[in-house]
């Protein structure tokens, strides 16, 4: 029968038996522990051995490196197709066919083999012979359970199983060295026709019958100084490895018949620096010490347990698996989601940053002999966005502000804003009066605003002449503290329409004197409208609020201060600030001023503003008469009312501003006309 | 000073009424005549009521604020108003508390849709909501009335005036 028929029924009960044989050591010794800690000698059994290890070479090794050449090189010839054969699946096709064709030819081997068999047997008796009383004696230490005795019979059962195992377990070597001798150069007579006849199952046995001296290279290099024989009875299969892996590793092709019918001798000569490992290996099998002891058990009963687990339940310990494996794979992806998410959401946050400083300037903080302050709070939600402002200087030295509030809030109104806010400045740069520039904007953007409209403040501010001149469209007028705080009160009746309304706008402005210390505050309608409870916050508070201020304080002062009082704030704020020095003298409005048009020249609400700008009932009736009257014949005019203390005086000024939006008007006309 | 408008003498067709879920007023006009106390205005929640007194004219009374959050339901009442040709719309502010820039941008839009034949009052006799029409320039934009005789007058009178 070939040795390949019977590998499974021999090889496994062996290695079971082995195993079972490594487990009732480990127990025993696990029982035996504390008597190994009791007796210290125990502790390192091998050492006596590697003292009288120099003598070994002498007797042991020699007749290892000597005879196994001269022995197995006849003998084991025939045995070799065989053990190739086993080997015949590794991926080397020339190989493979060869020894395919080996494999099926099994009534060499079988002789060869038994006979093979036999010298092996004899040699590791003879080597056996030489080392076996260290070994013994070693034994003797190592297991003090099992003594001598024991010892001797083990040794016995190494050395036979060494023989039995010959054709198995040799040949992985075998096969290796095969493929070797073909890859590499080759060596002797046999390696040379080796080649040329690769089916020949003689030929492999050629090749390790020539390779076969080369091994005493690594035995003669590095004497071990442990005793060998002790290892034939560890394990059979770590000595086949290390015979392989030091044949491997050397590049040179070792003879089979020389490390397995001999194996003893074989594991006699590997290097010194396997002789560490061995001692491990010894070690563990004979205390039961590191992982086995531990992982054995545990093994075992996990087995156990997964054993009696139902069906149902292994299914829904598989399902569940499988479902955290999902989420973790889902998590992971949403990880880098929210990695990405956020880098683009910096990136965003950067890009308006910038837009925002394009439509919201920050203002130098001294504009000649004016310090400028101003802040923007957004409201939360839908509200935001619509509110802008803007102050610079003028080319003729004065100074303008610009501060205005685009209705319909959100994202939608900022291009509108920029709109807004970049034709105000560009009317007031062209040297427009606020009136003018509101004026005229209204008639440009009316149609421009897509539905939505702007309330607007347009000043200029001459510091040599120390007069605010300010216009508004719809917007609340600004709020004028002097050095004792209180807020010039303003003239709010026939105030002009916002832009974007279809009417005519630009039709107010006032004129206010500042000759000593004062704060401006210019402000939209979030400011005033933001809830104190139930109420809006208003301009009297917002007065106090920045009567309470420090000098000099900056608008986003004023707004956290604003911000800390009220309980809600549905609209954006935006403030600026021109803190004016000077003496403590208290500002003045100086005139106001009205446009009137053929409309609006004899309507209450004219009659209304001139009371309230402090004309005597007796004068208003004529004024508005004598308005009318001029406005019938020239379209349009201003009425400015002086004021000085208590009394008021009007005077007419023909404005030729109006054309615009008269020729605005026109266009608008002839447009509905011809549609 | 207020004035709980004389109702009944209206011919009422049809009321719809529109408010908030948890509004604890009635729900009909014509309870509104009972309750005018103007202490009792400031705290309420926002109600919009529509009644059309003939197949021309809606009145639109409002109570609350007509802010950000309010003011666009004004504005769809009002449109969906003109959209079945109701065009002579009445607007009571005289219950309203407070008004905002998006309130009159609500009605700018709306004064703005308004055909030829079409006429819109306010009525209104609040000095809180009246300043916020001075101050924003819209006063002279639109007819505001303190009574709401006088805005049905205006809207029912031949085409002359102010619209």
């Amino acid at each position: 029968m070939a040795p390949r028929a019977d590998r499974p029924t021999h090889a496994r009960p062996r290695r079971r038996r082995l195993l079972a044989a490594i487990l009732t050591g480990m127990l025993a010794l696990s029982v035996g522990i504390p008597t190994a800690l009791a007796h210290p000698t125990h502790a390192k059994p091998h050492e006596p051995a590697a003292v009288a290890a120099p003598e070994a070479p002498a007797s042991a090794q020699q007749p290892a490196a000597t005879a196994a050449p001269r022995n197995s090189a006849p003998t084991a010839a025939p045995p070799a197709p065989g053990k190739s054969s086993k080997h015949a699946k590794r991926p080397d096709p020339a190989v493979g066919g060869g020894a395919e064709a080996g494999s099926r030819a099994p009534v060499v081997p079988t002789a060869g083999g038994s006979k093979h068999d036999k010298s092996a047997a004899k040699e590791a008796k003879s080597l056996a012979r030489s080392t076996g009383k260290r070994a013994k004696g070693k034994d003797k230490g190592g297991e003090p359970g099992s003594g001598g005795e024991a010892g001797a019979i083990e040794q016995r059962r190494a050395q036979e199983r060494a023989g039995e195992r010959t054709p198995t377990h040799v040949a992985p070597g075998k096969a290796k060295h095969v493929e070797s001798l073909r890859a590499g150069a080759p060596r002797g007579p046999g390696a040379s026709s080796a080649p040329a006849q690769p089916s020949a199952p003689l030929t492999a046995v050629a090749a390790g019958t020539t390779a076969a001296p080369i091994l005493p290279v690594p035995a003669a290099a590095a004497p071990s100084p442990a005793a060998p024989a002790t290892h034939a009875r560890t394990s059979h299969r770590a000595a086949h490895r290390r015979s392989t892996r030091t044949r491997v590793r050397a590049g040179v092709a070792a003879s089979a018949p020389a490390s397995s019918a001999a194996s003893a001798p074989a594991i006699a000569g590997t290097p010194s620096r396997n002789a560490a490992p061995r001692h491990r290996a010894v070690r563990a099998a004979k205390h039961g010490a590191g992982s086995p002891s531990i992982v054995a058990p545990l093994a075992t009963t996990i087995t156990k347990i997964v054993g009696v687990v139902p069906t149902p339940v292994r299914l829904l310990i598989g399902a569940l698996l499988a479902l955290a494996l999902a989420l973790a794979v889902r998590s992971r992806f949403a990880a880098r989601r929210a990695r990405r998410l956020e880098r683009q959401r910096g990136q965003l946050l950067e890009d308006v940053g910038l837009l925002q400083a394009a439509l919201l300037p920050v203002p130098p903080a001294r504009l000649g002999p004016v310090g400028t302050t101003a802040a923007y709070r957004p409201a939360a939600g839908p509200g935001a966005g619509g509110d802008f402002y803007d102050i610079f200087a003028l080319e003729d030295g004065q100074l303008a502000v610009i501060v205005g509030d685009v209705s319909g809030h959100g994202r939608k109104a900022l291009p509108h804003t920029a709109l807004v806010r970049f034709t105000l400045r560009a009317y007031l740069e062209a040297g427009l009066s606020p009136r003018g520039a509101v004026q005229t904007a209204g008639a440009v953007l009316d149609r421009q605003l897509g539905g939505s409209f702007a309330t607007v403040l347009a000043a200029t501010y001459n510091p040599r002449t120390r007069v605010l001149v300010y216009a508004s469209a719809g917007h609340p007028p600004p709020l004028i503290l002097g050095d004792d705080r209180r807020a010039l009160e303003s003239i709010t009746v026939s105030s002009a329409p916002p832009i974007g309304v279809g009417k005519p706008t630009g039709t107010r402005q006032s004129v206010v004197s500042l000759p000593g210390r004062a704060v401006l505050c210019f402000y939209t309608d979030g400011v005033t409208e933001a809830r104190v409870a139930s109420e809006l916050f208003g301009t009297a508070r917002l007065a106090r609020s920045l009567g309470e201020l420090s000098p000099a304080a900056s608008a986003a002062d004023l707004l956290d201060h604003v911000s800390e009082q009220v309980d809600r704030r549905p609209d954006d704020m935006a403030a600026c600030l021109l803190w004016l020095e000077g003496e403590a003298l208290a500002p003045r409005a100086m005139r106001e001023e009205l446009e009137l048009d053929r409309e609006s020249a004899g309507s209450e609400r004219t009659a209304r503003f001139l009371r309230g700008c402090g004309l005597a009932p007796a004068e208003v009736s004529a004024v508005v008469q004598a308005a009318r009257a001029e406005v019938a014949d020239v379209g349009s005019l201003v009425v400015e009312l002086h004021r000085e203390g208590p009394h008021a005086r009007a005077t007419f000024q023909h404005d030729n501003i109006a054309y615009l939006h008269t020729r605005h008007a026109a266009r608008q006309a002839e447009l509905t006309v011809s549609s | 000073m207020l004035n709980p408008y004389v109702v009944r003498r209206m011919p009422r067709k049809r009321v719809r009424v529109h408010r908030r879920a948890l509004c604890r007023r009635r729900t009909t006009i014509l309870s509104d005549t009972h309750t005018s106390n103007p202490d009792e205005v400031g705290a309420v929640e926002f109600a919009i009521t529509c009644q059309e007194l003939d197949e021309r004219t809606n009145v639109i009374a409002i109570e609350g604020d007509l802010d950000l959050s309010t003011a666009p339901r004004l504005k769809w009442m009002l449109l969906d108003s003109l959209q079945e040709g109701r065009n002579r719309l009445v607007l009571d502010l005289s219950r309203t508390c407070f008004m905002d820039s998006t309130a009159l941008g609500v009605l700018v839009v709306v004064n703005r849709r308004l055909e030829e034949d079409a006429r819109m009052a306010v009525v209104c006799d609040r000095a809180a909501v009246l300043r916020i029409f001075e101050l924003s320039g819209m006063d002279g934009a639109f007819a505001i009335f303190p009574s709401l005789d006088e805005a049905l007058a205006h809207v029912h009178a031949p085409t002359t005036g102010a619209g």
